[in-house]
């Protein structure tokens, strides 16, 4: 990591613990106007520029009057955004009230308690889990009469709905499933399972007076560490949710069950995964994790979370800032496992013809030229480079060891 | 008068903006951006108090004239009824 994404990351840090007013040294404060140019471009790819803006207020860094006011519109307009978002929130959940639809409200809205100040997590969307299959097409179809429409977007685990409020669209997505099927099998019939059988628990955000089911405590933890799962295993995820997931177990760690939380992370073979996780948010965002002694692996190599908060950065909001890093594959770099690849996106593509297995050497051939496609007209970029990237990011998914079940070494 | 419950000072680095935060749907024009001095003049409307009462007190802080001072308190405390941040002794009595 190069100074200015330790000093970013330190700022992150401060943000989250405001009180922690000695974290920067009068050096490192020095170094950190010096740098400020390269901070700034990190916290706008990881969209965090308002808990950037909080740390430099918080040092009283000096700005020159035109960066103050940069950062001061740039804050305003994410702050209006925050509050577009929750009413967004509230007129959802007086839907699913009104129609008495058992949910799960996931992410979003359920953060903002975790946070010092619900301006610095930001939400572009509402999610929201409806298992049973009848009540969620009753609120499709509820939705669609009240205007939300679906544009056709493609997506395994959810559907997307927008609806538009003076001129702008509002994105809701409604999920069948917490997170799209992965490449092993018995992870997703697993991860299906545990959340099938839960009960929604009470929420609630005082300063909006904003109440809603979500998920208990353990397994919105567990929630919690499978998105960034996924987005790992797909194009990355950046520091926002490391953000999350240090604020999340700061405020809700002794609501969880660490004995149960540990059982799904052996069932499910996250471990490792988990533990490198917390160990960064330990390492670079100050999360005190000798509260979680469960949680840290003794195995991880000592240069790992470098290595791992590098990727991390380099990633961007969802891995969206390059367009080169489109896939992982959990499975290994072989041959073999490409091509697995192409037929789980070919299943995820044609979702209906796939149940015919004749049609499946025509359905890989236009899922391998689709992939072509995408890669020179709609990402512009190479598809060499997308290998590239996936095989450099495969040796962190390999010392992670996903979905192998029974590894690391727990403290406890 | 005092401050309306159902609005919260929301402060982001330097940036401060009262928001009716218990408020259904989203109205930019009741979002009122202030800056510190406002924030100090909020903060004392959480109890009950008079335009003079603050006049002094931000002319104790700013070392300014309290009929400058009460001038652009008039102007803000103007904006927050609009918004309708502000009750008047009838609307809680």
């Amino acid at each position: 990591m190069n100074p200015s994404e330790k000093l970013f990351c330190k700022c992150l840090r401060l943000c989250l613990h405001p009180e922690k007013t000695t974290l920067f040294s009068q050096e490192e404060r020095a170094e950190l106007s010096s740098h400020l140019p390269h901070c700034l471009a990190l916290a706008e790819k990881h969209g965090l520029i308002s808990c950037f803006y909080e740390s430099l207020c918080l040092l009283e860094i000096p700005l020159t009057p035109e960066d103050r006011k940069y950062y001061r519109q740039m804050v305003t307009g994410n702050a209006f955004a925050s509050y577009r978002m929750l009413a967004f929130t509230r007129k959802i959940l007086a839907v699913l009230e009104q129609e008495e639809v058992t949910y799960y409200l996931l992410k979003g809205a359920t953060l903002l308690d975790c946070y010092p100040k619900l301006e610095l997590r930001s939400y572009g969307d509402v999610d929201i889990l409806i298992p049973d299959s009848n009540e969620f097409k009753r609120l499709r179809d509820r939705l669609t009469a009240q205007g939300f429409r679906n544009e056709g977007s493609f997506a395994e685990h959810h559907l997307e709905m927008y609806d538009s409020e003076d001129g702008r669209d509002f994105l809701l997505e409604i999920h069948h499933k917490v997170i799209a099927g992965q490449a092993n099998a018995e992870f997703n019939q697993n991860v299906q399972e545990i959340f099938q059988k839960l009960t929604p628990v009470p929420g609630f955000y005082p300063p909006a007076r904003l109440s809603y089911q979500m998920l208990p405590a353990t397994e919105n933890a567990l929630y919690l560490l499978l998105h960034m799962l996924q987005h790992f295993l797909g194009s990355g995820f950046g520091i926002r949710l490391l953000c999350d997931w240090t604020v999340y177990l700061e405020k809700h760690g002794t609501e969880i069950s660490w004995e149960q939380f540990g059982n799904y992370l052996r069932q499910l073979g996250l471990t490792k995964f988990s533990s490198a996780v917390t160990r960064l948010c330990q390492q670079f965002l100050g999360l005190d994790a000798s509260r979680f002694p469960c949680l840290l692996d003794n195995s991880l190599d000592e240069g790992f979370p470098d290595i791992f908060m590098k990727e991390i950065l380099d990633a961007g909001t969802f891995g969206k800032t390059n367009q080169s890093r489109m896939l992982i594959m959990s499975g290994g770099g072989r041959f073999s496992q490409y091509f697995i690849e192409l037929h789980r996106q070919m299943k995820k593509r044609f979702q209906k013809l796939c149940k015919i297995p004749p049609l499946w050497p025509f359905l890989w051939i236009i899922s391998c030229l689709c992939f072509l496609w995408n890669n020179h007209f709609l990402r512009k970029t190479k598809t060499k480079d997308i290998l590239d990237t996936a095989r450099k990011r495969q040796r962190l998914v390999k010392e992670l060891t996903i979905f192998q079940k029974g590894e690391g070494n727990h403290e406890k | 008068m005092k401050s309306n419950p159902a609005f919260s000072l929301q402060s982001i680095g330097d940036v401060y903006l009262l928001v009716p935060l218990h408020n259904e749907i989203f109205q930019k024009e009741n979002i009122i951006p202030t800056n510190e001095v406002g924030a100090l003049l909020w903060k004392n409307l959480q109890e009950e108090c008079t335009e003079e009462k603050l006049s002094r007190m931000v002319s104790a802080e700013y070392d300014i004239a309290e009929k400058d001072a009460l001038k652009d308190i008039r102007l803000f405390l103007k904006k927050l009824k609009k918004a309708g941040a502000l009750l008047d002794a009838s609307s809680y009595e």
